[in-house]
């Protein structure tokens, strides 16, 4: 074989390979990596409506909410104002994430005009009485986790799309103490990496809550980047369920360091 | 040998049912009250136990102070120290709540909803333990409750409940419900739960916290962790283990538990005397049964194991009886002595979880074994000793013999009882020696009893001789005449009464002397004309500390006496750790100009110079009880260092006094003194005097008028403090009168079981009076004469020999445990009404023995033996 002929075959193989591996779908790590990314915006501002309901009447709550990325390009800081009802008018809660996992939740209580920290082992608890628990609040990161590509099907609520049915199990226990849950199975979409349903499981493995996100939207088209507009989360132990709506989501817009600090959590 | 107990124990005990009946059942009562006041003792200190273990949660060690607190910033002091996982402050208060049907003292807990989860654990039935933080958090009324309390009390969610807060009655919302598991199991759910800012708000404790608990990160030693934490937060501040919470609680209550075992050490002492009079009786019957067994053969050891085997079985069948009776006796007083000690300590006290145990069943039942063989055995060993010949022959060699033994019972009754001064005046060093004092000061008793009696009975003899006409007398002389003829007999039946008269003598001295001694001091000592104070019972402290500002109010009511700017004067009642104990610290503003120094009951120096050192001093100084002189060995010109939440600080004893505040001891310092270092603005209460001439009942309506009713705040009397004291004291001693019942109950079954006895024994004597022209009338009186002459005797006899017993313990064993002086009362009416009940009892007993007795035919008396 010529030289010339030999390279053309080589040359046609690894095209060959490339289009095969091109069709295979991507590892169950690769696709929660990207799902991780599909949503981390530089920064993000938006005002925001959570319903709460199920056992009696709906509470609603109304909120201006600010998230910035950290100098490491992984974790976020979260500052959540409260508007409405009036009871619980200029409360804030800042959310700082960390590398350790060792999140900061801090609250800012003007009834008393004091700051109170949320300790990290009730972070499993539900988030200020809504269905979500702190941990959803916060960035998932994907390498806190074992992922498992359980299947590809459908999506949900949109069967135009396909999605990547995951099962992830935490990668440690720390992890699994810190959300509560022992596994999840999560349905993200093919075309975004957003997640459009979830389902976790507690401890004993009985199925605690179902998530569906909806109104994925691109929020940053030059970073390509993406958000749910609504997200429901049900708690089906307990038939309750929260409902969480942003409106007017802005992001980019340079939100400064200082926005997150407790000072400016005290300032009503 | 078997057949012997069948011919003899079990044949005597078919015919004669009535006394081996009668004697168990006594058995049974005693060892039903010793079992019963074992179980609620018992129930106590697990109450504490779990109250403790449901609050202190996940927590191995926790940060206390005072009762002022520990600083709020000491938090990132403790969480800084290497081995704490997580730490959660408590905010701790009590709070009255007055429901349809009662009042109920209960614990407030302000704890960090947000952190305490990692100590504590609470539960819902849906499992949140708040419908909405943020709203519940954002809200100072905010509460939670047990669901029990809810449930008690027609309560639920959004219901609005009223509290005594610092700043008066304050209304909050229950915002939550707690299942009872966790922390909602502490203090029986009599427990509100609020967000720890609301409470500091609310109690006035801004900027403070009750203690910290500390859960200490796996793998790390707890004892070093609280080293080192101790070392991170010095003094005042200090780490204690949660046992060490509940160690305090039950040393809390153990003067008041000492008592009740008291109480039920002398029921078991009944039961004995009632079966050592049952055998001994039974022996004293049958001699010539003995005698013709002794002569068929039977041998000593037999002889004593028939007697012995009848104890045991009333033993043991009393036993049974009494494990069931103990059981429905701690069911029926358990609210009461739970009532009883809320009511002395302020602070929730449930003793519900009665658990009998297979383990403490067959403690009970082998008590009663044992106190019932060991009665036994005296009596029994006399049967044995019996000589076959004198006993069929009816001869008793052994009656000169009685009376030298009498003279030797006499003298070891006096040894016995002397040696409650002297087991008292060595029990400081041999704490053993208390008990042991008092069961041969209440054996002496016994004893010295029938001498007691003898002498009575020859006093009334005497008077009836001298005073009365023969033939009126006749049937009085006569029962003398019986009783003084067979003193061993006599004695044997009074034993029982006398304990049951002396228990009850002795229960009204104790509570006499405690109302006299602390009535006494209040009306010696309280020289104001009014006191405000938040709703609740001041006497024993069970009221919300209120903020000094309230003052300014209460000066401006017309008719109070304003004078160098200050009319309300208040005072600051709060205990601090001091040595290992708990002292209580009175912190005053100076009195009014218009009180005497006499405010002070000074035992050493002067109240003057009371006065003038706590505030006219160059340095702060403080004046402390005779109880803390006692407990801890200082007292006048010495110096004292306290913990203060400044720094320690040493302050020099002016002087001592009388103070009933605590049994561990009372320091008085200036409430100045108190503020600067304690940094605490809230006083327990105000003593306000009103202007001359004014009406001190309408100066109250005046100031109640100014605060409000809607404030929670009480304006009471001098004269009403004197009536709390009065109640307090009538609900700490309230259990002890179904104890007394019992004791008469049996007292009675003791005397009319030993009557009996005694007249069917004196069957031939009574019929022979019969035969020469006694109606049977007159033998109804002749014997009912005697059992009231026996009743009235006995009870005159428990009330001075109770008298005797109640000064020693009182002087010697209580004033050593409480630290108190307490002046000896024997309350005059409480004797006569033990006398009247001993005759009550003599009389009962009398118409029983006398409508039996009088029955038996003439011809059937005169065969007798």
């Amino acid at each position: 074989m010529s030289d010339g002929r030999r390279a053309l075959w080589v040359a046609g193989l690894l095209i060959a390979v490339a289009r095969t591996a091109s069709s295979a779908p991507p590892s169950a790590a690769d696709i929660m990596v990207r799902n991780e990314e599909a949503n981390r915006v530089q920064d993000i501002t938006s005002e925001a409506t959570l319903t709460t309901g199920g056992d009696g009447a709906s509470k609603v709550k109304t909120f201006t909410w600010w998230r910035k990325l950290g100098a490491d390009g992984l974790h976020f800081r979260t500052l959540t104002r409260f508007h409405t009802p009036a009871e619980v008018r200029g409360e804030g809660i800042l959310f700082e994430e960390h590398p350790d996992n060792e999140n900061d939740v801090f609250l800012y209580l003007p009834m008393f005009k004091k700051i109170r920290r949320v300790e990290g082992q009730s972070q499993s608890s539900p988030f200020m009485g809504t269905v979500f628990n702190y941990s959803d609040i916060a960035q998932h990161h994907a390498s806190d986790y074992r992922h498992a590509l359980q299947r590809t099907e459908a999506c949900p609520a949109d069967p135009q799309v396909q999605c990547y049915v995951i099962e992830s199990t935490p990668g440690s226990d720390t992890v699994k103490e810190r959300t509560g849950y022992s596994r999840s199975v999560q349905w993200i979409r093919a075309d975004n990496y957003m997640v459009a349903r979830g389902e976790f499981y507690d401890d004993q493995g009985r199925l605690w809550k179902r998530l569906s996100a909806s109104s994925i939207a691109l929020v940053d088209p030059a970073a390509h980047k993406w958000w749910a507009q609504e997200v429901r989360i049900d708690d089906l132990l307990t038939s309750r369920f929260t409902v969480l709506q942003f409106a007017q989501v802005r992001t980019s817009t340079g939100i400064a360091d200082a926005t997150f600090s407790q000072q400016n959590l005290a300032r009503e | 040998m078997l057949s012997l107990l069948r011919i003899v124990a079990v044949r005597r005990m078919r015919l004669h049912p009535l006394r081996p009946l009668l004697t168990t059942l006594g058995v049974a009562l005693g060892v039903a009250l010793f079992l019963a006041i074992a179980l609620i003792n018992r129930a106590t200190v697990d109450f504490f136990r779990e109250t403790v273990a449901s609050v202190s949660g996940k927590a191995s060690l926790s940060v206390v102070g005072d009762d002022t607190g520990v600083p709020e910033g000491l938090v990132e002091v403790i969480r800084a120290v290497p081995g704490v996982k997580s730490t959660a402050p408590l905010v701790e208060a009590h709070a009255i709540f007055k429901g349809a049907s009662r009042e109920t003292t209960m614990v407030v807990f302000g704890v960090d909803l947000l952190a305490d989860t990692a100590v504590r654990s609470y539960r819902t039935s849906d499992e949140r333990v708040l419908d909405d933080p943020l709203v519940f958090l954002n809200q100072a009324d905010s509460i939670i409750l047990t669901q029990q309390f809810a449930t008690e009390n027609h309560l639920g969610i959004d219901s609005r409940v009223d509290l005594m807060t610092a700043f008066g009655n304050r209304r909050f919302t229950v915002r939550g419900l707690l299942t009872p598991s966790g922390a909602a199991r502490a203090f029986g759910g009599d427990l509100v739960l609020m967000d720890i800012d609301g409470a500091r708000v609310m109690f006035g404790k801004e900027g403070k916290t009750d203690r910290y608990d500390i859960v200490v990160k796996p793998g790390s030693d707890p004892q070093g962790v609280a080293r080192a934490v101790e070392a991170a937060i010095g003094p005042p501040f200090r780490v204690e283990r949660p046992e060490s919470q509940s160690v305090a609680l039950e040393r809390m209550v153990v003067g008041y538990q000492t008592v009740l075992s008291f109480l039920s050490y002398i029921a078991l002492l009944v039961a004995f005397f009632l079966v050592f009079n049952a055998v001994a009786m039974s022996v004293a019957e049958r001699r010539a049964e003995i005698g013709v067994l002794r002569a068929l053969g039977a041998s000593r050891p037999q002889v004593l194991i028939v007697f012995g085997a009848e104890a045991l079985g009333m033993g043991l069948t009393g036993g049974v009886l009494g494990v069931g009776l103990g059981r429905v006796a701690a069911s029926m007083l358990a609210t009461a002595v739970s009532a009883s000690m809320r009511a002395q300590y302020g602070t929730p006290i449930e003793a519900r979880s009665l658990t009998l145990t297979p383990a403490s069943a067959a403690l009970a039942i082998a008590v009663a074994t044992i106190v019932s063989v060991v009665a036994a055995l005296w009596p029994a060993l006399g049967a044995a000793g019996v000589p076959p010949v004198e006993a069929v022959s009816g001869r008793d060699s052994t009656l000169d013999r009685r009376a030298t033994r009498r003279r030797a019972t006499n003298l070891i009754a006096i040894v016995l009882l002397a040696c409650l001064p002297l087991a008292d005046s060595m029990a400081a060093e041999l704490p053993r020696l208390d008990r042991a004092g008092i069961f041969a000061a209440v054996i002496g008793c016994v004893l010295a009893a029938p001498w007691i009696v003898g002498v009575l009975l020859a006093g009334v003899d005497a008077l009836v001789r001298t005073g009365r006409p023969l033939e009126r007398a006749g049937i009085v002389r006569l029962a003398c005449d019986n009783l003084r003829r067979e003193p061993a007999r006599t004695g044997r039946q009074l034993m029982t009464l006398v304990v049951g008269l002396l228990l009850v003598t002795v229960m009204a001295t104790i509570h006499g002397s405690f109302e006299t001694s602390m009535v006494g001091w209040l009306d010696r000592t309280l020289d104001a004309d009014l006191l405000v104070s938040s709703s609740g019972r001041l006497m024993s402290l069970q009221v919300q500390p209120v903020h000094e500002d309230l003052a300014r109010e209460i000066d401006e009511a017309p008719g109070v006496w304003v004078a160098n700017g200050r009319g309300a004067h208040g005072f600051r009642c709060l205990t601090i750790p001091y040595e290992g104990k708990m002292v209580m610290i009175k912190a005053w503003d100076e009195p009014h100009p218009a009180t005497s120094s006499a405010v002070f009951e000074v035992t050493r120096g002067t109240p003057q110079e009371a006065v003038r050192g706590l505030f006219h001093g160059a340095e702060p100084s403080v004046v402390v009880s005779d109880s803390f002189a006692k407990h801890f060995g200082k007292g006048m010109g010495d110096t004292v260092e306290l913990a203060t939440p400044s720094g320690p600080h040493r302050f020099p004893i002016v002087a001592e006094i009388v103070d009933y505040g605590s049994n561990e001891g009372v320091i008085y310092l200036s409430r100045d003194a108190y503020k600067s270092l304690w940094k605490d603005p809230l006083v327990t209460a105000f003593a306000v005097r009103v202007s001359r001439g004014a009406d001190p009942l309408v100066v109250k309506k005046a100031i109640e008028a100014r605060l409000g009713a809607d404030r929670g705040v009480i304006v009471v009397l001098s004269s009403e403090m004197r009536r709390q004291l009065t109640e307090v004291l009538d609900e700490t001693f309230a259990y002890t009168h179904a104890i007394e019942l019992a004791a008469l109950v049996v007292g009675l079954l003791g005397l009319f079981t030993a009557a009996l006895a005694s007249s069917l024994k004196r069957g031939r004597e009574l019929g022979m009076l019969r035969a020469i022209g006694m109606s049977a009338a007159q033998l109804r009186r002749l014997l009912l004469v005697e059992t009231m002459l026996l009743g009235v005797t006995g009870g005159v006899a428990a009330v001075t020999l109770g008298a005797y017993i109640s000064r020693c313990f009182l002087v010697g064993s209580l004033t050593r445990v409480l630290g108190w002086i307490i002046v000896v009362k024997i309350p005059w009416s409480s004797a006569l009404v033990t006398v009247a009940a001993g005759l009550a009892i003599g009389a009962v007993a009398g118409l029983l023995v006398a409508g039996r007795v009088s029955r038996v035919p003439i011809r059937e008396a005169l065969g007798h033996e």
